[in-house]
């Protein structure tokens, strides 16, 4: 891959990368240092890496990353519980979206992963298997029991939708 | 493997997201209608299909790279060995990594390698004498005058030997016999022809070579042997003695016997101008010295 393919991965994954970790962390500033971290680490192997695995490369540092520092800081330790009151709403009528954000926040890490890369990338289950280390049948029953309790979630009486 | 109670997860997550066959699609129906509580599960799942939020990466353009990321040592040394260009000096002090070049470039600074202060010795065995300059020409001018001195020299003694060679002078053959009478044995008086007696040799002892009746007798035939004093002997073509000669008669060669021209296949005195002028000037001075000689 060459510097201008490099720059052409900046330009075409840098957002997604940054709200796949945004996402599954929450945390902007860990968001942040893993987007730099994982570009620092693409740049280094820019010579091995074809520019067609950039992207798998770049989800698969940032997650390996991301969940270093979740147990390095012994947050999450159990990536399939789920944490109900981890994180409350923000609006007082949210919409269906926003109620599904709330959800995907409550959500293990394995599980939240999954889904976004699933949903917001597009990746197909080999792919995300690729990139979590997952097979592909752990992949699609972690996606069901994501939107299973998101489902629920957005069925409770508390909840107006 | 069939859809069951352990597996059907999976299945439920590729019917919704559209990617089980027809012939699944079926078999996924029937096991519904098996249990419709995961059909009530199964209802309303497609809400939570997430949309992706636009999200902007705010410090993206720092991720970039651009050539100095590429090679920073290049601008390091380039300072260190004082070759950067101004335009590349302007370029460096307006990038975010100006400092960590720098430091770069101090550390390549103080690799630079000082040169210690050491004497070669044997520095005079080196010096080249002027003379030496020209010894080349000087050999080679000595050794192509002998070679031309030897090939001169060469060329006369050949030469030479081929007067030696024309003309033989052969002593007589014979003396001169007395008439010999008819069927009487030839005694030769060999005193008379001055030479040794020779031994008379028993018939018995004579090889036959042909077949003979030894009963008729050898009658000898009156013949007249002429006598020769001395037989002049010509070689009587060059041509013969000297095969070489033929291939290449392009000189001519003057005997003393023949007195005429006559070609000669020295080819290897015909190959150069210089032999050709050497062995012309020699044939004149030959044929004046036998014009002198005959008059």
């Amino acid at each position: 891959m060459t510097r201008k393919e490099y720059n052409q991965c900046v330009d075409l994954h840098a957002d997604a990368l940054f709200r796949f970790i945004l996402k599954a962390s929450r945390n902007k500033t860990l968001a942040d240092d893993t987007v730099q971290d994982s570009y620092l680490i693409l740049w280094e192997n820019v010579s091995v890496i074809a520019y067609e695995k950039a992207k798998a490369f770049l989800f698969t540092t940032a997650y390996r990353k991301m969940i270093d520092t979740f147990r390095r800081e012994k947050r999450n330790a159990d990536f399939e519980t789920i944490n109900t009151n981890a994180y409350p709403m923000t609006t007082l009528t949210p919409d269906l979206n926003e109620i599904l954000e709330h959800a995907l926040n409550l959500l293990p890490p394995i599980q939240k992963t999954v889904v976004l890369l699933r949903d917001y990338e597009n990746y197909s289950y080999k792919e995300i298997a690729e990139i979590t280390s997952l097979s592909e049948t752990q992949v699609k029953v972690y996606i069901f029991r994501a939107r299973h309790f998101m489902k629920t979630f957005i069925k409770t009486p508390d909840l107006v939708i | 493997m069939k859809i069951n109670i352990r597996n059907y997860e999976a299945y439920f997550t590729e019917y919704l997201d559209g990617q089980l066959s027809l012939a699944a699609q079926q078999e996924l129906q029937a096991f519904l209608f098996l249990h419709p509580d995961l059909k009530e599960m199964l209802e309303g799942m497609k809400m939570t299909k997430l949309t992706p939020p636009v999200i902007r990466y705010a410090l993206k353009n720092n991720l970039k790279k651009e050539e100095v990321h590429e090679c920073t040592d290049y601008y390091a040394i380039a300072w260190a060995e004082k070759t950067i260009s101004s335009e590349e000096i302007k370029m460096l002090n307006h990038h975010s990594r100006k400092k960590e070049i720098y430091r770069d470039a101090a550390l390549y600074d103080q690799l630079k390698l000082v040169a210690p202060d050491l004497r070669y010795e044997n520095k005079k065995k080196l010096y080249r004498p002027q003379y030496r300059f020209f010894s080349s020409y000087f050999y080679t001018g000595i050794a192509a005058s002998l070679l031309i001195f030897a090939g001169i020299s060469l060329l006369f003694q050949q030469s030479a030997e081929r007067d030696d060679t024309l003309i033989k002078t052969i002593p007589p053959a014979m003396q001169a016999v007395a008439e010999i009478p008819k069927n009487k044995s030839y005694q030769p008086n060999l005193s008379a022809m001055s030479l040794s007696r020779p031994r008379r040799v028993p018939f018995s002892e004579t090889i036959i070579t042909e077949k003979l009746s030894l009963s008729a007798p050898i009658t000898v035939l009156n013949l007249p042997i002429a006598t020769i004093p001395q037989i002049p002997y010509t070689i009587p073509d060059c041509e013969s003695l000297c095969p070489m000669r033929s291939a290449h008669p392009r000189e001519i060669l003057l005997t003393e016997e023949a007195k005429v021209w006559k070609s000669s296949g020295n080819s290897f005195l015909a190959e150069n101008v210089f032999s050709g002028m050497f062995q012309t000037g020699r044939l004149l001075a030959e044929k004046i010295k036998t014009n002198l000689n005959g008059e």
